[in-house]
């Protein structure tokens, strides 16, 4: 395979979606099906996790968001993280702003879905987002299924909520190896990551 | 919000590697697990029926975003 320089990986992508959700172990189920969700519909989840540290990481993540065409942001855990000192979580807010700036600057280039998981909540939380209509999916995996099927129509080959449910499902007994050999205890890891975005998409071109 | 119609191509695993840059070896070794995988379940799948949230099902509370 060509190898690929970053600069070049960062080009605008028509089949990517980027995805700005808690790297919180208690989301670990909706993050996969998130995951499983948008392989099924043919297109690529990236997310900041793929980014490393340091100075120009903002750079980065500008960067990386703006060569996605879609963008998915999921803000229910705003709450309070209490891993003293106990804080808001900023960084999907913050992640959110920047994509409602780039599409409002360049509204061809891309589509962003705000989804939550509990009804009214964000009307609260974020108000200057009223009139906008976010995706709820209760915090099940099934939601995140049957949601992203409310946001993406694909004509050519549309999945059903049960033929992601069958990617999850294929996932599972596989995940232990892919964290095994990434070193990672969760997915929230890069090579993890990776790793499980490229099986799944290999497993959705068997449905 | 209106759906989205999707045109693009539908992604293959080895375009997904590329844009991930994941490298050749490691991706032909995830595409051949999946395709034992998807053998093995001849497309069966189970629906999860828990009225439980996913986010309650877990146990730890690590957060690191």
């Amino acid at each position: 395979m060509k190898k690929t320089s970053p600069k070049n990986r960062l080009s605008k992508t028509e089949d990517s979606v980027f995805l700005n959700i808690p790297y919180d172990s208690l989301f670990v189920r909706p993050f996969l099906a998130y995951i499983c969700g948008i392989c099924a519909y043919g297109l690529i989840p990236r997310a900041t996790l793929e980014i490393p540290g340091g100075a120009r990481r903002l750079d980065r993540i500008v960067a990386l968001i703006e060569s996605c065409r879609y963008s998915i942001h999921d803000m229910s855990r705003v709450e309070l993280d209490m891993t003293p000192p106990a804080t808001p979580r900023f960084n999907m807010p913050f992640e959110l702003g920047l994509s409602v700036l780039h599409a409002m600057k360049n509204p061809t280039e891309q589509t962003w879905f705000l989804f939550e998981s509990k009804n009214w909540r964000i009307q609260k939380s974020l108000s200057d987002l009223n009139g906008t209509d976010p995706y709820i999916h209760n915090g099940t995996v099934e939601g995140v299924f049957r949601e992203l099927a409310k946001a993406f129509i694909r004509e050519d080959r549309q999945p059903s909520v049960r033929q992601m449910q069958g990617l999850f499902d294929g996932l599972s007994p596989v995940l232990p190896r892919i964290l095994t050999d990434a070193a990672a205890s969760d997915p929230f890891n890069a090579r993890a990551f990776k790793d499980i975005v490229v099986f799944t998409t290999a497993l959705a071109q068997t449905i | 919000m209106t759906a989205q119609h999707i045109t693009s191509p539908f992604a293959t695993p080895e375009r997904s590697a590329d844009v991930l840059g994941v490298s050749k070896t490691r991706a032909t070794k995830l595409i051949r697990w999946a395709r034992s995988s998807a053998s093995r379940s001849q497309g069966i799948s189970t629906v999860d029926t828990s009225r439980k949230s996913d986010n309650e099902k877990n146990v730890s509370k690590k957060s690191v975003k």
